[in-house]
């Protein structure tokens, strides 16, 4: 088996990964994929440290959490296909116009 | 290096490789492609860290709901330039290439990583202790599946 760190390492690396492909998506979708990558680290995590302490809250935090995770990922969908009904884009850059 | 280990570096090798793929692709269609394989791969990280459950419920959920969803929003989208990206932001390659290196130097010799985690006993254990917060979490859930609804239905 492996330790924890390399599993924690691993986990800041997909992070990393999500966080860039955040700052350079400009489409929602993107975005969305991105997120979802940061999610699946964040998972990992859960799994990791409650594998390592020998508990059994980590992984039925980990399972709310990806739960929460689709129903944020349904959310974002139907907001992102209204915003696209009323702009004829999907780019977020144009959210600037709304500004008030 | 045991087989475990190698095991372990092989998957992770793939999630860095598929995530690199997911976040730098020029198309989404793609970019959703690759995501299948990310959570595949995840999952098997999953089973490998003695969390069977959840891996499965990874595979079902993400593989069977979000980028089912992700691919039918993508056939909604018009084609063109639908994958824009901020160039000016591009200099953070970098920053993810180093991020990699340092997880792929940063891995050493295996230590001792027990788990006992199996199918038994997890469904009472996770209903004995989080009851309350799985009701919040449905009540939550058909909030969201109506607001939803009632946000596509508005133009209608």
């Amino acid at each position: 088996m492996v330790a924890l760190e390399d599993v924690l390492f691993l986990s800041i690396s997909l992070f990393a990964i999500g966080i860039y492909g955040i700052i350079s998506k400009r489409n929602g979708l993107g975005i969305l994929v991105s997120a979802e990558i940061i999610i699946n680290a964040s998972l990992l995590n859960f799994v990791a440290a409650s594998s390592s302490f020998l508990s059994f809250s980590g992984v039925s935090y980990a399972l709310l959490v990806l739960v929460m995770a689709v129903l944020e990922a349904v959310a974002f969908m139907g907001l992102l296909i209204a915003y696209y009904r009323k702009t004829g884009s999907v780019s977020l850059s144009k959210l600037r116009n709304y500004r008030g | 290096m045991d087989i475990a280990t190698y095991g372990f570096l092989g998957i992770s090798i793939i999630l860095i490789v598929l995530a690199l793929l997911v976040t730098t692709s020029k198309k989404l269609v793609h970019s959703i492609i690759f995501l299948f394989g990310f959570i595949i791969m995840m999952a098997a990280m999953f089973i490998y860290l003695d969390a069977v459950f959840l891996g499965i419920a990874e595979l079902i959920i993400y593989n069977g709901g979000i980028v089912l969803l992700l691919a039918i929003g993508i056939s909604l989208m018009p084609d063109g330039n639908i994958d824009s990206k901020n160039i000016k932001y591009l200099v953070m390659i970098p920053i993810a290439v180093t991020a990699v290196l340092l997880f792929l130097a940063m891995v050493h010799a295996p230590g001792a990583l027990t788990s006992p985690f199996a199918l038994s006993g997890f469904g009472v254990y996770l209903f004995q202790n989080y009851g309350i917060l799985l009701i919040i979490l449905g009540i939550t859930g058909v909030t969201a599946l109506l607001s939803t609804i009632y946000i596509l239905g508005v133009d209608n």
